[in-house]
């Protein structure tokens, strides 16, 4: 019963209050806000916990996920080691073509080398 | 059981697609015969396939719908294939997309139509070929000869950078799977025969011999093909490329089947060959599991590209499938299939989605949409049921597989559930995020005010996907009672053994 009664009370005085505020002295609400200044921006902007939230956890979470691990991890560790694999395979094969040039006094000189190499090899080896 | 329809069964579903292909060469060059012929295979194949499941015995461990017959002699090959409650399943779900591919690609591709339907088609026959086939060498065979339908779909039929992520694609999983044909080849050395059945139990009674010094070794050769195929982190740098510059058909297959050849070949073969092995690898496995989950996720958030975006959220979504089987319990394994199910549903639908967007705009760039809410709201509502069984919605497919595969991790080990619980708070986060800038919002560019919503093939390719993601969501148990058998099988030496390192 008791609740009840403070219930209906706190009703009546929200109507009370609302008749006040928007019909009988519409000038006051922005009087109030102005008396209370900071607190009622502080409320206004629900004492800022989204813009905190964001700065907290949010932008940091986005940024990294942006630069460390997507930009920083993914392609520039991950993919470029593949593609420089890649095009260090490339590369040296692009270096060792030119050994088929189709002359054959250079591939007389080729085998030459490789059997001058192949010769060293054995003598080193013998000497040790 | 043993009907002469039963044992060719298989035979049937996985060749059906080829035949359908070799008759399209023949066609005259008139693109709507072709479509509706593919069209026509796709779906037939799909119908047989039913058949699986319908006289599938449940309860009953071991293959069903069994053929072996002599191939080759000398080296001994058998045309040996089977399914049990785990490769059923992921056949269905190759013959459920291929028909909403054909339907999804009906407009999307005007040139050099009937190659396209073709290599779909062929691709098809060699998805399913990998998962009835119960001999190595079988199984290898279509293990590779997915990679050349699906590297020529990219390479032709993609986006700017199409050759260069087909190569990629082609080179990187190729290469991995040389270090499991050494294994293979190993083990027909030492055992005569690529028989899968009669290997295993070779293994198990301790009849190969070297296998205890040579089995790490082994392991990680089937293991790094799994790994690059799945893909896990750090071998997964092929799949954004891949998806992005696929075309729509291309991706849904490869995201919705093709990544599923990696998890399906762990449970097969990791946890089949090598029980041991699996066990003391468990640990970095999953922890790599477990950075594919986040990191991907992470990685997915800020994402510009649609595409890419979905693309990432796969490495994280198939990260809980390796964290299932690792798991080594009931429910992580459970759980792990049903994830590969689930994801293929609703990812295939992301990226047809993903698709429908493109052909309209010709741009996956999230920035150039917004508000697409107002032009298109039957597309609109389309994408959010999607998004949400991605995300993991309970009474949606995405909930119970992660769930189950959660439970499971929780039971191995506490950290390794409390850090896999985050990726599905991850996924909320870039699945929403996402949504919200496509869909919400004031429409920023004047030429989507004028977009059409779906047509009816294109609702048409949407609603079972739509439909089965529901179904699974609420009647888990009609795949979860074939699954269930086929894991135990699995589980049994696992288990065995360390109820024998708990005896000593």
């Amino acid at each position: 019963m008791f609740f009840t009664a403070i219930s209906v009370a706190a009703a009546a005085f929200g109507l009370y209050l609302a008749w006040l505020l928007y019909l009988r002295r519409p000038e006051l609400p922005q009087k109030i806000a102005h008396a209370l200044d900071g607190f009622y921006e502080a409320v206004l902007n629900k004492y800022w916990v989204d813009e905190l939230y964001a700065i907290l956890f949010v932008k940091p979470l986005v940024d990294g996920s942006r630069r460390l691990l997507w930009q920083g991890i993914d392609q520039n560790v991950i993919d470029a080691t593949l593609d420089n694999s890649a095009e260090g395979a490339r590369e040296v094969s692009d270096a060792m073509r030119h050994m088929q040039s189709g002359n054959l006094r250079s591939y007389a000189g080729w085998i030459a080398a490789g059997a001058a190499v192949v010769i060293g090899y054995m003598i080193w080896m013998g000497t040790r | 059981m043993s009907t002469a329809l039963d044992s060719s069964m298989l035979t049937l579903v996985t060749f059906i697609p080829l035949a359908g292909g070799i008759l399209l060469l023949l066609f005259p060059r008139r693109d709507r015969d072709i479509r509706v012929f593919a069209l026509v295979v796709s779906l037939l194949d799909f119908v047989l396939s039913v058949h699986l499941p319908v006289h599938f015995q449940r309860g009953q461990a071991g293959f069903q719908f069994e053929v072996n017959n002599q191939w080759i002699s000398n080296p001994n090959i058998h045309y040996h294939m089977g399914i049990d409650g785990i490769s059923m399943w992921l056949v269905v779900l190759t013959t459920f997309l291929t028909p909403l591919c054909v339907l999804i690609s009906w407009k999307s591709i005007h040139e050099r139509v009937k190659e396209f339907f073709i290599l779909l088609l062929v691709l098809e026959a060699a998805l399913i070929g990998v998962f009835v086939s119960l001999d190595l060498f079988l199984f290898y065979f279509f293990w590779e000869a997915t990679l050349i339908p699906m590297a020529l779909l990219i390479g032709i039929y993609g986006h700017e950078r199409r050759v260069y992520a087909a190569v990629k694609f082609f080179l990187y999983t190729m290469i991995a799977s040389m270090f499991m044909l050494a294994a293979i080849l190993w083990l027909y050395a030492k055992t005569g025969t690529f028989d899968f059945v009669t290997i295993e139990s070779a293994i198990r009674n301790g009849q190969v011999g070297g296998f205890v010094g040579a089995a790490p070794w082994l392991f990680l050769g089937f293991f790094i093909a799994f790994a690059v195929k799945v893909p896990l982190f750090p071998f997964h740098t092929w799949l954004p490329d891949a998806h992005v510059e696929a075309p729509t058909a291309g991706s849904v297959l490869l995201a919705g089947v093709l990544l599923k050849m990696g998890t399906y070949g762990m449970l097969r073969f990791n946890l089949g060959l090598f029980p041991e092995q699996s066990r003391s690898n468990a640990p970095w496995i999953m922890i790599l599991a477990l950075i594919g989950i986040i990191y991907g996720a992470l990685v997915a958030m800020v994402q510009p590209n649609l595409k890419k975006l979905i693309a990432y959220s796969s490495i994280s979504h198939l990260g809980f499938v390796v964290l299932g089987i690792f798991s080594f319990t009931q429910a992580g394994l459970d759980g792990a299939t049903f994830v590969m199910l689930a994801h293929g549903v609703s990812t295939g639908a992301l990226f047809m989605l993903a698709g429908i967007l493109f052909e309209r705009r010709h741009t996956y760039e999230i920035a150039e949409f917004g508000g697409l809410a107002t032009p298109m709201p039957v597309y609109a509502t389309f994408f959010s049921f999607i998004v949400l069984a991605s995300v993991g919605l309970p009474l949606l497919n995405g909930f119970i597989g992660e769930f189950l595969v959660l439970s499971g991790a929780f039971r191995d080990r506490p950290v390794y559930g409390i850090l896999g619980a985050t990726g599905v708070i991850w996924s909320a986060c870039y699945l929403l995020w996402m949504y919200q800038r496509v869909f919400f919002g004031k429409v920023k560019h004047d030429v989507n005010l004028s977009l059409p919503d779906l047509s009816g093939r294109e609702r048409a390719a949407l609603w079972p996907t739509a439909a089965v993601a529901l179904v699974m969501g609420v009647a888990p148990l009609v795949w979860l009672n074939a699954i269930d058998p086929a894991v135990q099988t699995v589980l049994s030496p696992l288990t065995q053994m360390a109820s024998k390192v708990v005896g000593q």
